[in-house]
Order: C-alpha cells, then sequence, then structure tokens
C-alpha cells in the first residue's frame, strides 16, 4: 500500500499559525484514509508545550503534554478543569466538540499558566489535578447516560 | 451503498456484536471479536455535512439494535470524549434504554 501525504496536516498548520503559533515542530503524524480520514499530529511548540490534535470522524480534538514527558497526554477538557478554566457540566453538556481554531486560540491565550502547570516541578501535581477531573467528567457523563435511559424507562411505562 | 457495518464473514442481518468506541480501540477489538463496526472511507465522509454523518451513524446503530447486537465499548463509557460520535452515539443509545454495565465496557440492552 502507498503511503498518502496526511491532508490533516496543511489545515491543522494553517490554524495553528492563524492563532498565532508560527513556530512550530511536527513530531508525528498519521493519516487513515479507509476509516474517516482519522489522524493525529504532534507539534513541539517553543518552551515546554506539546500539542497533540486528534481528527476523528471529523472532529478535532486537543490534547496537551508537556515536553518532559511526551508520551503523557492531558485532554484539554480536563486539564481546562483542573486549572479551573472550565466546569465539568459544561463539557459534559456539551453536544458537538469545541471547534479547534478555538481551542487553539485558548491554548495560546492560556500559555503561560501552562507553561507553569507543566513544568517538571509542577508536572506531578497537574498530573493529580488532571486525573481526579478526569474521575469528576467521566462520573457526570455516566450519570448523564443514566438519566436519559431513566427517561425512556419513564417514558414506556 | 458504500458505506456499511463491517462484519465478520460481511453477514449484515444475523444477531452479533457490534463495536463502538474511540480510535485505534474499536477497530482492535472490532477484529478480536469478529464484531461489526462503522466504515466509512475518507472520500466519503468529508463530502457529507455533519447531519448527514449523523444520520448515517444514526442508521448503522438503529440496524444494530434491530437485529438485537451486543453493544461493547472499546473505550469505556464514561472515557467518550466530550461531544464526540462516539459520546453522542451512547447517549443516544441511552435514550433508547441502553444502560453501561457496571464495568463500564458493554450496554445492556432494555427490559434485560
Amino acid at each position: 500500500m502507498i503511503a498518502r501525504e496526511n491532508p490533516l496536516l496543511t489545515n491543522w498548520t494553517r490554524i495553528l499559525a492563524a492563532v498565532g503559533i508560527s513556530e512550530s515542530e511536527l513530531l508525528s503524524e498519521r493519516y487513515d484514509p479507509e476509516h474517516f480520514g482519522d489522524g493525529e499530529a504532534s507539534f513541539r511548540l517553543s518552551g515546554s508545550i506539546i500539542v497533540r490534535l486528534v481528527r476523528e470522524r471529523g472532529e478535532d480534538f486537543v490534547e496537551i503534554a508537556a515536553r518532559s514527558a511526551p508520551g503523557e497526554r492531558f485532554r484539554w477538557d480536563d486539564l481546562c478543569v483542573a486549572l479551573g478554566w472550565r466546569k465539568v457540566e459544561d463539557v459534559v453538556g456539551r453536544t458537538r466538540p469545541i471547534p479547534v481554531e478555538q481551542e487553539l486560540a485558548e491554548v495560546v491565550a492560556r500559555a503561560s499558566e501552562l507553561e507553569t502547570a507543566v513544568a517538571v516541578r509542577r508536572l506531578p501535581s497537574t498530573r493529580k489535578a488532571v486525573g481526579e477531573a478526569g474521575e469528576q467528567r467521566e462520573r457526570a457523563f455516566l450519570e448523564k447516560l443514566q438519566r436519559l435511559a431513566d427517561a425512556h424507562d419513564r417514558g414506556s411505562d | 451503498m458504500i458505506f456499511a457495518p463491517v462484519g465478520a464473514g460481511g453477514k449484515l442481518l444475523e444477531r452479533g456484536i457490534t463495536v463502538l468506541g474511540h480510535r485505534p480501540a474499536y477497530l482492535e477489538r472490532a477484529a478480536e471479536l469478529g464484531a461489526r463496526y462503522l466504515k466509512v472511507p475518507d472520500h466519503i465522509w468529508e463530502r457529507w455535512s455533519d447531519a448527514e454523518r449523523w444520520a448515517a451513524n444514526q442508521r448503522f446503530l438503529d440496524r444494530a439494535i434491530a437485529r438485537g447486537d451486543e453493544f461493547v465499548l472499546a473505550t469505556k463509557a464514561g472515557a467518550a470524549r466530550a461531544g464526540s460520535f462516539f459520546a453522542r452515539e451512547l447517549e443516544y443509545l441511552a435514550s433508547k434504554g441502553y444502560r453501561v454495565a457496571e464495568d463500564g465496557w458493554r450496554l445492556i440492552a432494555p427490559g434485560k
């Protein structure tokens, strides 16, 4: 099979530049034409931050990693909850992902706070807070599913 | 029609297992179980609007429900990305009465 160029890179690189990230280094990328055009790419920004963009069924998601621990990726939502920038109920109440342009613009706007959060000295406490945020998000989503199933049962009584 | 739920042996009408989740887990789990999963190539998916994409996705779920398929989750339900197709699939199935099993890895059909 002949490897196809990753068409996501052009768009993502343009978006990174549009939000003010003009200097980034591409660390890895992948594209799968057979399954929705899913793919991903990781970019090292200046400073300590690595941004990983994930395309799944046409929708983009942002993850953040520290340069000192590139394999440990935090979902942007969980990081935002952990650092007090988003509420779990808003994340779980969402019916569509936030456009990647908007997410990356927030990454840029929060860059200095993010740098601090993923600095080697602060990474353990950030990791703990993100883990707790993820647990809260998971609980809240399961409760949402439970409420939907309960509503179905009440309707079919 | 090019898009189709893929299953071992290509039999689309027999009751079986449908796998949902984020990638790459759902591809791996479906291969492991010989189960069905939604597969649409990029040139089709990119042509569709968001509404058309969801309509195709919903048809895939409705057919699985009609067959009485078991829904196996390759990604734990709680770990669905907010607003993603996977999260919407779970919400749709919950609205049809499906409940997440205690271990988080499958859905229990209504009335079971």
